[in-house]
């Protein structure tokens, strides 16, 4: 029946595979054709001419092949602000309501970095004698950010109110630091409560959970952050309760594009909410297959989302120029989402699916433009043209590890917290050391805490 | 710093001196904790002013103090911070006790969104704001409200027309109001504006998508349902005309013919999207790759897929090749 519409095209394709020099030519009229009959919408489309100032800035930037991480220089901007004393200036008192996440972001990507060469001048210390400092100095910090007698969530700050997103930066933060038995976290629970607000929908999933109360996101970043904090600290949660979570989370995949969304599974798809969300029902199922083995022992992703639509669009995120990955259809590259989208496609690789990203042109990426290799300046940035910050310094770096030890990372007895790494030959040669996808820490930070 | 007597406190012309003690008692207490601390650990740099609206802010919200000057002093740290959570909370909380204007509440939200188009607490804020109006039954009716959001909504649109958050809030408002085909029909109109503006746009596409599944669910009959989407299908096709090398066309798209598969794909409709996709297979390599997803809808020809799968994998998008692996190993 298709046979004779298919004609046209597959003789199409045959002469295009006949041969890759007809091939280009082909594409040179293509482009040629293309230019003349599009060239208004190329002009006047904010996508195309946003991606075409991006790729011009990118083929300004002459590249080294052999460029490697600029360990030095990147560890140098992390100790300057974690340890020489100086306050971080004024101009960035917008994050104010987020120090937790500032600590957890010097302090992850300090200790992302293998075989840093300490040799500052002005700080004669050992990498063990930073560790000590950094604990307990990391822990009376903290600790004023407690709510609740300090017993409940933390706050972005002193005096400011428990927020799902501090809470859980804090718990990452405490783990980094082997701090996570110094806090009573007593009255954690009874705050978690507290978030959870029941909808007026008719069917089974008829609660949200507030990032803080009264006013908070109701998205899948607070049921991350929650799942996340409670694993860490060995909370254990109502089955009930993580079943309608489940429910929930199952429940957001957008028929149109396959991501896994936020909200509502009518949303546009996104890196950031895909990852939360991806991220949560694998700590879901793993609870619930313990407390709940009729129903969920031997389940798996595919059981609950459509995982080929998922893989679809998971495989069309990264860039052709540049390797780079977006968070969307049609948008520019980030490198963040070296992490958000990198670390979902290194969870399906670990659960048994496949990883769709080409992890060594997305490791290209991140050492050719998302650090400045012209000026050598410190920190890693979301791309050429941007400057380098505390936030995109710890994703680059997590997405880079999930490059460097891609295929070699493997589940053990179906734990999240126990996921490992394989030792291979070159491991020597790598910049950064293996991470957990779904706790954004290194691995050795978690060997030694479940 | 306004103040010259240290007895007193005044900030920003208000009064404050009432709550000097309890201010001493908060910071104290700080002191001595930090007293302990021998590394800043990023501690952001405060200057004199931000310490003392900060000092405030803090001893009113420990007293839990709703009045108008605390209504000040939240919407000063606010102005200065805008992510400050705590602030917005505190916000809430005294504009109800106070039972404040919500509509002039909303007015300096608008303002305030504006300026700050990247933020998250606008939305929940704005979300209570509109949980209370409907409870209040502030406005006539739905049509009315949505009437009034569009405003800042297209304002904000305008202003980065794929801003996530405005977005998601859009999205959030069409399932909390009760809207009939007018406002739906509105809003797909909107959604084809914006994509006359960029074909590109895939928040846009998204929007579209979502109407277009509030329209089918009002949908008197099947047929009814059949004929918007063969509407739509000819709506995606006029956009793929418009520019080609488009994922969000072609993939709404095909979205709808999987829909339609759902029952029974006429043959009609096979041959259309083939021709589609016949016609830009040079063009684009989603083509290509469409062509293929409809070749495994409709159980076709497995060999051709294949062919396709190689050539995408090659030549056309190979920075997928492990994905054109991935499939070819499903043939």
């Amino acid at each position: 029946m298709l046979g004779e519409n298919l004609d046209h095209g597959i003789e199409q394709i045959e002469s295009l595979s006949a041969s890759s020099s007809e091939y280009e030519d082909i594409i040179e009229d293509v482009i040629i054709s293309t230019n003349n009959k599009y060239y208004k919408i190329m002009q006047t489309s904010k996508t195309l001419t946003d991606k075409a100032k991006l790729d011009e800035n990118i083929s300004n930037i002459s590249v080294d092949k052999n460029t490697k991480l600029n360990k030095s220089s990147h560890i140098n901007y992390l100790f300057y602000f974690l340890l020489s004393n100086h306050n971080i200036p004024e101009q960035f008192i917008q994050l104010e309501a987020s120090n937790p996440w500032i600590i957890y972001w010097l302090i992850n990507s300090s200790k992302l970095m293998k075989d840093l060469k300490l040799d500052f001048k002005n700080l004669p210390m050992s990498l063990e004698k930073i560790n000590t400092i950094l604990k307990s100095e990391t822990l009376k910090k903290l600790i004023k950010f407690q709510y609740d007698d300090n017993k409940g969530g933390f706050g972005g700050g002193y005096n400011q109110i428990p927020h799902l997103a501090a809470t859980y930066a804090t718990a990452l933060a405490l783990t980094l630091t082997d701090n996570l038995n110094k806090i009573d976290h007593s009255k954690i629970v009874s705050w978690f409560d507290s978030l959870v607000i029941s909808t007026n929908s008719n069917d089974n999933n008829n609660l949200l959970i507030k990032t803080s109360q009264p006013c908070g996101e109701t998205d899948s970043r607070s049921m991350y952050c929650l799942l996340v904090t409670a694993k860490l600290l060995k909370i254990d949660l109502n089955t009930e309760f993580l079943e309608k979570l489940c429910n929930i989370a199952i429940n957001l995949q957008s028929e149109l594009e396959g991501g896994l969304n936020g909200t509502l599974k009518t949303d546009e798809s996104h890196g950031g909410y895909t990852y939360c969300t991806l991220s949560s029902i694998i700590i879901l199922l793993e609870i619930l297959t313990e407390k709940k083995p009729e129903k969920y022992k031997g389940k798996r992703l595919h059981d609950f989302i459509n995982i080929d639509k998922f893989i679809d669009w998971l495989s069309k995120r990264q860039d052709f120029t540049n390797g780079g990955l977006n968070g969307r259809n049609n948008k520019l590259v980030d490198g963040c989402y070296s992490f958000w989208i990198g670390a979902c496609g290194s969870i399906l690789d670990i659960y048994g699916y496949m990883n769709p990203i080409d992890m060594g042109r997305l490791k290209e990426y991140i050492l050719f433009y998302c650090q400045d290799n012209e000026r050598n300046f410190p920190g890693l940035r979301d791309k050429p043209g941007k400057n380098g910050d505390f936030y995109h310094t710890n994703y680059v770096l997590l997405g880079l590890s999930l490059c460097e030890y891609d295929k070699q990372m493997y589940l053990q007895d179906g734990k999240s917290l126990l996921i490992k790494s394989k030792t291979v030959k070159d491991d020597e040669e790598k910049d950064v050391y293996p991470v957990n996808p779904i706790y954004a820490l290194p691995l050795y930070i978690l060997e030694n805490k479940i | 710093m306004e103040q010259k007597d240290s007895s007193k406190l005044i900030f920003k012309e208000i009064d404050f001196t009432d709550i000097l003690p309890k201010i001493k008692e908060i910071t104290s207490k700080e002191e001595s904790l930090d007293s302990k601390r021998n590394l800043v650990l990023g501690d952001i740099l405060y200057n004199d002013e931000y310490k003392q609206l900060m000092d405030i802010f803090n001893t009113l919200l420990n007293l839990k103090e709703y009045s108008e000057r605390a209504y000040v002093i939240t919407n000063e740290v606010i102005e200065t911070i805008p992510a400050y959570y705590t602030a917005w909370c505190y916000k809430l909380d005294i504009v109800l006790n106070l039972q404040k204007n919500l509509q002039k509440e909303l007015l300096w939200l608008d303002e305030f969104s504006l300026e700050n188009p990247k933020n998250y607490q606008i939305w929940s804020y704005r979300i209570e704001l509109l949980k209370k109006f409907i409870k209040d039954k502030t406005f006539s009716n739905d049509k009315v409200l949505l009437k009034n959001e569009n405003i800042i909504l297209k304002l904000m649109i305008e202003e980065d027309s794929k801003n996530h958050h405005v977005w998601g809030y859009k999205s959030w408002l069409m399932n909390f109001l009760k809207l009939d085909l007018e406002d739906l029909n509105l809003e797909l109109e909107y959604s084809d504006f914006l994509l006359r503006e960029d074909v590109l746009n895939n928040s846009a596409w998204a929007f579209r998508y979502n109407i277009l599944t509030k329209i089918i669910k009002i949908a008197d009959n099947e047929s009814d349902k059949i004929e918007i989407y063969k509407e739509e299908l000819d709506y995606a096709r006029d956009k793929i005309d418009v520019y080609p090398d488009n994922v969000s066309s072609w993939n709404y798209y095909f979205r709808i013919i999987e829909i339609l598969s759902e029952n029974k794909l006429e043959k009609e409709l096979i041959d259309y999207m083939i021709s589609l996709c016949e016609e830009y297979l040079n063009t684009t390599s989603y083509a290509l790759e469409y062509y293929c997803k409809l070749l495994v809808l409709v159980n076709g020809d497995k060999d051709k897929v294949k062919d396709m799968y190689i050539l995408l994998r090659d030549h056309r998008d190979p920075i997928r090749k492990i994905y054109w692996n991935y499939k070819l190993s499903q043939l």
